[in-house]
């Protein structure tokens, strides 16, 4: 089985069958931010570690705004991958990210939602928080190109 | 300039060298003074994000352009203030490939008295922009921030 095979095979397999854990273990930066993800019902929501590598900010301490962005951008493109069979990693053109509170050192969770979905390009909004839903430590907006030619 | 160019440098060196997902992704500053910084980010390969074409995850593009902009704001400010990022808005403009260093650079386009206003490109190769950002951050004041973090981050005394 080719690489391409492979990854169609493991996109389809977490579609089915929500396991997260053997695609995820493709995405070395998936790991390093310690992201994992867990489909329910037609939500699939993602989750990152408070990992003291982190930290952006020690003396509060909070997350680093980076790692924010990064995890907001890799729930994204899952998310995308799960939503429209892209066989690919869809590839990212930009991204907005709202900072809306210091994000502490525990569990962060995100959703995101297709807004529109064009023959060449996606709209994806996602958000994050930590307390709940209505208290979002950041909201984010990114564009994706679907055509990927080779 | 409130100090010689290499006591910006190494304030910045200084600065990150404390934050610890900089400190993972083992970044450095190159240049600092009081209107840019350049930051680079040696290759790793915990830094992928797309194995079968060898690519770095742009989550890492975000985290030097976020550093950098903040870091920049650090530099631009007469004492050191608190400022979080209000937003960041970057366009991908080619991929980073793997094997090889990132470089960003990050200038000051505005400061007033609540804002600071910044952008930053990110390299792999001179002149060949891997991403562009506009950064945002807000001044907490600097009745926000301990004098003693301008004396700890530019060795001056308070």
């Amino acid at each position: 089985m080719n690489e391409v095979d492979s990854m169609v095979e493991l996109i389809t397999r977490t579609q089915r069958e929500g396991d997260w854990e053997a695609l995820l273990d493709k995405i070395p930066y998936a790991k390093f931010i310690g992201l994992s993800a867990q489909t329910m019902g037609d939500e699939i929501i993602f989750r990152m570690e408070p990992l003291p590598t982190n930290t952006g900010n020690p003396i509060l301490p909070a997350l680093h705004g980076g790692v924010i962005a990064g995890f907001m951008e890799t729930a994204a493109t899952l998310n995308m991958m799960m939503r429209l069979d892209v066989i690919q990693v869809p590839k990212i053109i930009d991204l907005t990210v709202d900072y809306l509170r210091s994000g502490n050192m525990k569990p962060t969770f995100a959703t995101c939602t297709l807004n529109r979905q064009g023959r060449r390009v996606a709209n994806v909004h996602v958000v994050a928080w930590q307390k709940n839903r209505e208290t979002p430590i950041a909201s984010s907006r990114a564009h994706f190109l679907l055509d990927d030619e080779e | 300039m409130r100090f010689p160019k290499a006591q910006y440098l190494a304030g910045m060196q200084r600065f990150i060298s404390v934050l610890p997902h900089c400190q993972i992704l083992q970044m450095s500053a190159l240049e600092a003074d009081d209107q840019h910084v350049v930051f680079t980010v040696p290759f790793a390969e915990h830094l992928i994000g797309n194995a079968r074409k060898q690519l770095i995850h742009s989550g890492v593009i975000s985290t030097l352009l976020d550093t950098a902009c903040g870091s920049v704001v650090v530099c631009a400010l007469p004492r050191f203030e608190m400022c979080p990022t209000l937003d960041l808005r970057i366009d991908h403009l080619r991929p980073a490939v793997a094997n090889k260093a990132l470089y960003c650079e990050a200038r000051v386009i505005k400061i007033t008295p609540q804002i600071v206003f910044t952008e930053g490109e990110v390299y792999q190769d001179k002149g060949l922009p891997v991403a562009r950002a506009v950064a945002n951050f807000m001044r907490l004041g600097a009745d926000k921030t301990p004098v003693e973090m301008d004396a700890a981050v530019f060795g001056v005394e308070p």
